[in-house]
C-alpha cells in the first residue's frame, strides 16, 4: 500500500485547483515550467514546485507536454521517460522523479525536480479522484474497502489506481456485503473475459456455465495432447541422446521459447524459425546418431535411457527455463559435438 | 498339424515380446510425461499451479501413475448441492459443479478461491499450449519421417498417423 506522505515543503496558499488536490494527496512530483526550472535548476525543489502550483492546469499542461516527449503514463515501476533535448539543465533522472511522483515523497535532496515527469493530465486526473474517493471512504467508513484491487469503478481517467472504486449504481444496496459481493463478481467477470480470449471459440458463447464448459474442454484436450505426445515421443528410437538437445534447448531455443511463452507468440512458428542453422544441424546430428547406432542392442539403450531419466528426474535445472525437465548435462558415451549457439 | 503348432508358437513368442515392448513403451511414455510436467512446472515462473504440479510429480512416483482424488470430488459435489438447496438456485449449482471440475484439472486448484483459480487457469492454458507445441515439433523432428515441423497443419496430420517403432 502506498500511503502518501505529507509534503515536505510548505506550500503557498495560492488557491489553485492543483494545490487543493495535491495537499491531501501528498506532494506528488510535478514538473516545473521550463523557464523557471532552467533558472532555478537544482536550487530549490520547493521553487519549481510552487511555480507549478501558481499555474492552472492547462497552462502547466502546455508547458509540460512538449517536454514530456514520449513519457509513458505512470506505471508502478519506474518508467524510462527520456529527458527532453532542449533543456540542458534538466538532470535526467526520470526514474527518481517517477518514483517520487508515485510515492509522493518529493525528492528534496536530489536535484532532479525539473526533469520531465509523467504527463500531467493523467497524474492530475488521477489525483483528483483519489482524494475524492478517499474522502468518500472516510465518510462511509463502514464500507471497509481499503484493499488494493483492480479498478472497478467508472473512473475513466485512472490508469492504474491503487484503490478499487466500487460505485453503487442506482437502486442497488450499498451495504458492505453487497458491495463486496459486487466487487468480487466484477473481478470474476474480468477473469472470465481473459479466459474467453484464451480459449478458441468462446467469444460467442454467453453465460458462465457454457464458457466454463468450453474452458474445461480445452484444458482436458490440452492435457490429453500432452499424454499422447509423450507416448509418441516414447516410441521414438531411444538411442537418441537427449543430453545435447537439452543444453541446446536451455541456451538458445529454450530461452526464446520461454520468452515467447510469456509473450503468447505461437511457439512453433517463432521458435523453430529462429533455430536456424544450428537447430537443423543439431537435429541432423541426432538423427545420424540413431541411424548409425547399434540397433542390435535395444535393451542396453533402453536401460541407459531409464537410468539417465531416473537419476535426473528430481533435479531442477537451475539454468534458464527449459520446457523439458531433463538435466542431462552429461552427454554420455555418445559423441555429441557441442554446438556453439551464436 | 505341425505347421499349425509352429505358427501358434511363433505367435506366442511374438505376442510376449510385443507385450513386453508395450510395457516398456508405456513406462517410457510415463517418464516422458513426468519430465514434461516438471518442465512445465519449471517454466511456470513460480505460479501456484506450477508449484503444485512440481510437488505432485515428485511425490507420486511415475510408476504408480497419478493419484486421482476421486473421493474428494464426490464430497465437494455433495457440499455444492447442499449449498444449492439452501440457495435454491439451479444455475449456481451447475456453475459450482463446473468450477469443481476445473479445480481438479488445474493442479493445486483445490485450495484456491474462484478468482485465483480463473487466473491460474489462464496461465496454465498458455503454458500447456506452449508445451504441446514444443512436444509436437520435437516428435515430428525426431521421428525422422521428414514431416515439416514448421507447418502446424502437417504436424497435425502427422499426429493422426502415429508411427510404430521398428
Amino acid at each position: 500500500m502506498r500511503h502518501p506522505s505529507p509534503p515536505q515543503q510548505e506550500l503557498p496558499t495560492t488557491g489553485g485547483e492543483i494545490q487543493a488536490a495535491l495537499i491531501p494527496a501528498g506532494a506528488a512530483g510535478p514538473a516545473a515550467p521550463a523557464s523557471s526550472a532552467a533558472g532555478r535548476g537544482g536550487g530549490g525543489s520547493g521553487g519549481s514546485f510552487t511555480a507549478l502550483l501558481g499555474l492552472p492546469t492547462s497552462q502547466a499542461m502546455e508547458l509540460l507536454l512538449p517536454r514530456a516527449t514520449g513519457a509513458p503514463p505512470p506505471p508502478p515501476a519506474p518508467a524510462s521517460a527520456p529527458a527532453p533535448a532542449p533543456a540542458p539543465t534538466f538532470p535526467s533522472d526520470p526514474h527518481l522523479v517517477d518514483r517520487a511522483a508515485r510515492f509522493s515523497a518529493f525528492a528534496s535532496a536530489s536535484p532532479s525536480p525539473p526533469s520531465p515527469p509523467p504527463p500531467p493530465a493523467p497524474p492530475a486526473g488521477k489525483r483528483k479522484p483519489d482524494p475524492a474517493d478517499r474522502a468518500s471512504k472516510g465518510k462511509s467508513a463502514k464500507k471497509g474497502k481499503t484493499a488494493e484491487e483492480k479498478p472497478a469503478g467508472g473512473d475513466g481517467e485512472d490508469e492504474k489506481p491503487a484503490y478499487v472504486h466500487v460505485r453503487a449504481r442506482r437502486g442497488q444496496a450499498t451495504d458492505s456485503h453487497s458491495l463486496a459481493e459486487r466487487a468480487r463478481r466484477e473481478k470474476i467477470n474480468a477473469r472470465m473475459e481473459l479466459l474467453k480470449e484464451l480459449v478458441p471459440g468462446c467469444s460467442k458463447v454467453s453465460g458462465t456455465a457454457l464458457v466454463l464448459d468450453e474452458i474445461i474442454n480445452h484444458v482436458q484436450s490440452l492435457q490429453r495432447q500432452v499424454e499422447y505426445l509423450s507416448m509418441r515421443l516414447a516410441a521414438v528410437n531411444p538411442r537418441v541422446d537427449f543430453g545435447g538437445l537439452d543444453s541446446f534447448l536451455t541456451t538458445e531455443c529454450g530461452r526464446i521459447a520461454g520468452l515467447n511463452c510469456k509473450n503468447g507468440i505461437d511457439l512453433e512458428q517463432v521458435t523453430w524459425s529462429e533455430m536456424g542453422v544450428h537447430g537443423a544441424r543439431h537435429l541432423m546430428q541426432l538423427q545420424q546418431q540413431f541411424w548409425h547406432g547399434d540397433l542390435a542392442h535395444p535393451h542396453q539403450a533402453a536401460s541407459q535411457w531409464e537410468k539417465r531419466v531416473d537419476g535426473h528426474l528430481p533435479v531442477f535445472s537451475s539454468s534458464s527455463p527449459s520446457l523439458f525437465g531433463y538435466d542431462l548435462t552429461s552427454s554420455g558415451k555418445i559423441a555429441c559435438n557441442s554446438i556453439t549457439p551464436s | 498339424m505341425d505347421t499349425h503348432v509352429a505358427i501358434l508358437d511363433v505367435d506366442g513368442q511374438e505376442g510376449m515380446e510385443r507385450r513386453q515392448q508395450q510395457l516398456v513403451l508405456r513406462e517410457r511414455g510415463r517418464r516422458i510425461k513426468a519430465a514434461a510436467e516438471l518442465g512445465l512446472a519449471r517454466s511456470s515462473r513460480g505460479r501456484q499451479w506450477g508449484r503444485a504440479l512440481g510437488r505432485r510429480t515428485l511425490v507420486v512416483s511415475p510408476e504408480d501413475g497419478e493419484v486421482t482424488s476421486s473421493s474428494t470430488t464426490v464430497g465437494k459435489r455433495q457440499a455444492a448441492q447442499k449449498k444449492a438447496t439452501s440457495l435454491e438456485d439451479e444455475e449456481e449449482v451447475v456453475v459450482e459443479e463446473k468450477v469443481a471440475l476445473l479445480r481438479q484439472l488445474v493442479p493445486g486448484g483445490e485450495d484456491m478461491a474462484v478468482e485465483g483459480l480463473l487466473e491460474e487457469t489462464a496461465d496454465y492454458i498458455e503454458a500447456l499450449k506452449a508445451q504441446v507445441g514444443v512436444m509436437r515439433a520435437l516428435a515430428c523432428l525426431l521421428s525422422g519421417s521428414g514431416l515439416d515441423a514448421l507447418m502446424p497443419e502437417k504436424a497435425a496430420a502427422g499426429l493422426l498417423t502415429p508411427e510404430k517403432p521398428h
